[in-house]
């Protein structure tokens, strides 16, 4: 019994110490925003400080630009998502419930897309759109995110589960085509709408390689970019740079505590990685 | 229905299919389709921003022989994927058969574990950035206190690369440890019971019953693993280490591309990418199948 015991106890000192080393990176972000500033880089390093300021959030949203990066971040992820879900579940529904010529031709070459890195289209795609005069402008990033092969295929499994004699019962009460998919189709599709929701808004958020290719001016910059620069700018200043990351990260964490259930469900159901 | 009401319906169905379909296809040929044959043109030429495309066959793709600033990116990558896939996999995997084994308080480990893939990878590599920080940063502080010298972590040419891969794993092990919680969901429970009555114990357990039986698992994360791990730029870019140490392949083709405008070099070098990375998983696939074993 007593070996047992040891046992469960040696199990949970190890995922705490885990635990804890997921975390901590964390803690030391946000005391490192808001220690004063002798205490940043002293030595030792002040684990639990006592005297605080604020100072720093101030000057890095209005001063250093944060708010206006926030701000196009935040305008940039939830246009994509809201389209990416709109897209996805029409093209998914017309795929999973309506039979035309070369129907699973089509769903195979929307597939086979997939396999390309992204390494490869993103040079013509620069080209491409910077011919049309989008380079440098949030519609080179919002554009090409509008169609997602992935959602489109996830929305296509969800539908599967929706019977038949639902759109027959809708067309029978003379609904548009429209007003089936809209009304009828759309809220039983939820769980995995919202599933595809958080991933994309996620991705969107993240997104690094991308926007520091096709954004040029500080204006339009994203978190991540803004932050990356502000890391090469202010390197001596660690305070001002957990400030910066703490901006940039907490949001999308307390979106995720929120709708973790969610989440995770996504997960299992996509094996989908951000 | 009336016959004429039966044709209208078709018709809407028609209209409905088409008003979905034409724009779609129309997105996926610009976006997807036309920018792929776009690359493969660009790879024979010699391409900038200024003069006009100059056709020079297969001289982009002869270029990439004795590369050696590929060969030592692709290294990177290799050293990035491989590491991340099997030492990142074995930490979630001890990880998820620990959270798995506990009765009480198994989503609120869950969901510690799974903040870092949650945050950005440029956010990590800052946040870590200052925890490498050779002078001012934590992690030495936590060595001296077993004695341990200080170490140059990032700003070094031969530890950069660990440093900032310990970081991604980090990051990205939650993801895998729920991949490995689902799997582990799915092995019936009935399997365990029957081996409790044959008096295995739990380490016998964990060899014959999850092990084997986590093996589409695995296949999977191997798979999909390699796949992300050869196209990883964010966290290398960031944690920028001394002399290219960090210099992993999207970040040399980028750089080609978009600071020395050598676009067609650029290009060849994304074919050669997606080349391997066909390859690579064409061989995951025939190790996995020929290793089949039946349950």
């Amino acid at each position: 019994m007593w070996k047992r015991r040891a046992l469960g106890l040696i199990k949970w000192i190890i995922l705490l110490v885990g635990g804890l080393t997921m975390v901590f990176p964390f803690y030391w972000m946000i005391t490192t925003s808001i220690k004063i500033p002798s205490e940043v880089m002293k030595i030792p390093p002040v684990i639990f400080p006592t005297q605080f300021t604020f100072e720093r959030y101030w000057r890095v949203i209005n001063e250093l630009r944060f708010g206006r990066y926030f701000f196009n971040s935040l305008y940039i992820a939830v246009t994509v998502t809201l389209a990416v879900l709109f897209t996805s579940a029409i093209v998914g529904y017309v795929f999973e419930k309506f039979q035309f010529r070369f129907r699973n031709a089509i769903f195979l070459g929307l597939l086979s897309t997939m396999m390309v890195p992204g390494a490869v289209t993103m040079i013509p795609l620069y080209l491409l759109l910077g011919k049309v005069g989008l380079v440098n402008t949030h519609w080179a990033i919002i554009l090409p995110s509008l169609g997602n092969v992935f959602g489109i295929f996830l929305m296509r499994q969800a539908m599967q589960s929706i019977p038949n004699e639902f759109i027959e019962a809708g067309r029978i009460d003379g609904a548009s085509e429209f007003m089936i998919f809209w009304g009828l189709i759309l809220p039983q599709a939820k769980a995995t709408l919202s599933a595809l929701a958080i991933f994309t808004f996620m991705g969107q958020w993240n997104s690094f390689l991308w926007p520091l290719i096709v954004l040029s001016s500080q204006e339009q910059y994203t978190l991540p970019l803004g932050l990356r620069t502000f890391q090469g700018q202010y390197w001596t200043d660690m305070g001002l740079v957990m400030t910066g990351a703490t901006i940039s990260v907490v949001p999308i964490i307390i979106v995720f505590l929120f709708m973790q259930k969610t989440f995770v469900r996504g997960i299992t159901l996509t094996g989908l990685k951000g | 229905m009336s016959p004429v009401e039966r044709i209208k319906a078709i018709d809407a169905k028609k209209r409905f299919v088409m008003a979905v379909l034409i724009p779609t296809i129309l997105f996926f040929l610009f976006f997807n389709v036309i920018p792929i044959f776009y690359a493969f043109y660009i790879s024979f030429h010699e391409m900038d921003f200024l003069n006009p495309p100059k056709f020079v066959a297969l001289d982009n793709y002869k270029a990439l022989i004795g590369d050696t600033h590929l060969t030592s990116s692709l290294l990177v990558t290799a050293k990035f994927a491989v590491t991340t896939v099997f030492i990142g996999g074995a930490f979630a995997l001890f990880f998820a058969l620990l959270i798995n084994s506990v009765k009480r308080g198994q989503a609120i480990l869950r969901t510690v574990y799974f903040l870092p893939v949650m945050t950005s990878l440029v956010a990590v590599g800052v946040i870590w950035g200052w925890l490498y920080q050779p002078r001012f940063g934590l992690l030495n502080e936590v060595l001296k206190l077993f004695g341990i010298p200080r170490q140059m972590w990032l700003s070094s040419p031969t530890t950069a690369l660990p440093s900032a891969i310990a970081a991604s794993i980090w990051q990205g092990m939650g993801y895998t440890i729920v991949i490995f919680l689902a799997g582990l969901n799915a092995i019936p429970e009935s399997y365990y019971e029957a081996a409790q009555v044959d008096g295995a114990n739990t380490l016998q357990k964990t060899w014959y019953i999850t092990l084997p039986l986590l093996r589409p698992t695995f296949v999977y994360l191997l798979i999909t693993g390699f796949i992300t791990g050869f196209q990883v730029f964010d966290q290398l870019y960031v944690m920028k280490g001394p002399l290219n140490s960090t210099r992993g392949f999207i970040e040399l083709l980028y750089t080609r591309a978009f600071s020395y405008y050598q676009m067609g070099r650029a290009s060849a070098m994304a074919f050669l990418l997606f080349a391997i990375i066909v390859t690579l998983t064409l061989i995951q696939f025939k190790i996995v199948s020929r290793n089949q074993v039946e349950h």
